[in-house]
């Protein structure tokens, strides 16, 4: 049904690694393919893996008693997901689980942080994943709050084409609703609004985007916010270059 | 379970939920009705003031049609005669935007006659250049 192109098949992180350091982390990174649904981490279900995406969505998503959940993070190719914030020791509020299904190399975080702790380059990756995890809940807090559910279903779909790269988003409407804490039947009606609008094609769980400018001026502007600029990859790129600078 | 239809209303389209949901009942189906137009409405609730949004049974049928006005709490600062007076504004605006629309069926329908007599007098033997004669 969908075939996975060869261009994806790096991480923006670890690709903007010295080779040197990329092959300190090489011999405990392992290739694993995951479907969409699959819980990685949880409240009730600790988990001390990172993962790092090669293709594919994680979604960090907090869950209500009552079974409501809401997304206060998103984690593709840009960034690294899992216990970055107390490496190997992991006790979360959030639920981590694949949005997208795809590629991820996963890593035990005993092993990056025992990595880390004699490499700078290590320790400044895992301060900017840290930090992008902090920026999109911020900025998340703020959304969910003031901005409409229809602008919030352009934002998501914006920011997954931006991370998948342009390929077709595979979702189901449920997954979408328990991103954006709405009830399906509103996703359904909402995904209707901007097909007849001529923004996107959805089909049986398949949304492809026909009008990439029409989409982003429907969402909110919090996917200008959150752009590329803050990518934990682009942050390393560009240390990377202001250190080769003379 | 029964199942329920919900469509949208906007003023311009009718966007129907193809899929439905099942629900136990009809008064189930009114408080799913009620979220959905309330997270449909968060957050700009001035401009989807005049939607509607129906709620049919399995055979397509409509139960219940729900103004989003009758559902707007940031209508709720307003008295009481101000409120109604906002809520029949948005009915009447829903009850002309359904008579436009039926109007447009209605052009659509007499333009696919019209293209369908065409159609029929260009195949036809009889061109209308060649009158027959005797």
């Amino acid at each position: 049904m969908h075939t996975t192109s060869n261009s994806r098949t790096s991480n923006g992180c670890l690709s903007a690694l010295p080779p040197p350091v990329l092959s300190i982390l090489k011999p405990h990174l392992a290739e694993v393919t995951l479907h969409e649904g699959t819980i990685l981490w949880g409240p009730r279900e600790p988990s001390t893996d990172i993962y790092f995406p090669l293709s594919g969505l994680i979604s960090i998503v907090i869950a209500m008693a009552e079974g409501e959940c809401v997304a206060v993070g998103g984690i593709g190719r840009e960034a690294m997901a899992g216990s970055i914030f107390d490496l190997g020791h992991f006790n979360s509020l959030t639920r981590g689980s694949v949005q997208i299904g795809g590629t991820f190399l996963r890593i035990a975080g005993s092993e990056l942080a025992h990595a880390a702790r004699q490499n700078d380059e290590l320790k400044t990756l895992i301060a900017f994943c840290g930090d992008w995890i902090l920026m999109q809940a911020q900025q998340l807090a703020a959304c969910n709050a003031v901005h409409s559910a229809d602008k919030r279903f352009c934002r998501w779909l914006v920011e997954c084409y931006s991370r998948v790269e342009g390929e077709p988003v595979h979702v189901t409407q449920e997954s979408i609703a328990a991103i954006l804490g709405i009830r399906r039947t509103t996703v359904t009606l909402i995904a209707q609004r901007l097909q007849e609008t001529g923004c996107i094609q959805y089909r049986r769980g398949h949304i492809s985007i026909l009008d990439l400018p029409k989409l982003r001026a429907s969402a909110c502007e919090c996917c200008r916010t959150l752009d590329q600029r803050y990518w934990p990859s682009t942050r390393l790129a560009r240390k990377k270059m202001e250190a080769k600078a003379p | 379970m029964p199942l329920f239809y919900f469509i949208l209303k906007d003023g311009r389209n009718t966007l129907p939920d193809r899929d439905g949901a099942e629900l136990p009942s009809a008064a189930a189906a009114r408080s799913h009705a009620n979220a959905v137009a309330r997270e449909l409405m968060r957050n700009r609730e001035s401009k989807t003031r005049a939607w509607r949004l129906q709620v049919c049974d399995d055979d397509l049928q409509p139960v219940l049609e729900l103004s989003f006005a009758q559902l707007d709490d940031s209508l709720s600062h307003f008295s009481p005669e101000a409120r109604q007076a906002i809520q029949n504004v948005c009915r009447n605006m829903g009850l002309l935007s359904d008579s436009i629309s039926d109007v447009r069926a209605t052009l659509e329908q007499i333009r696919a006659t019209i293209s369908r007599a065409n159609e029929l007098a260009l195949n036809s033997p009889l061109k209308s250049n060649q009158i027959p004669r005797g």
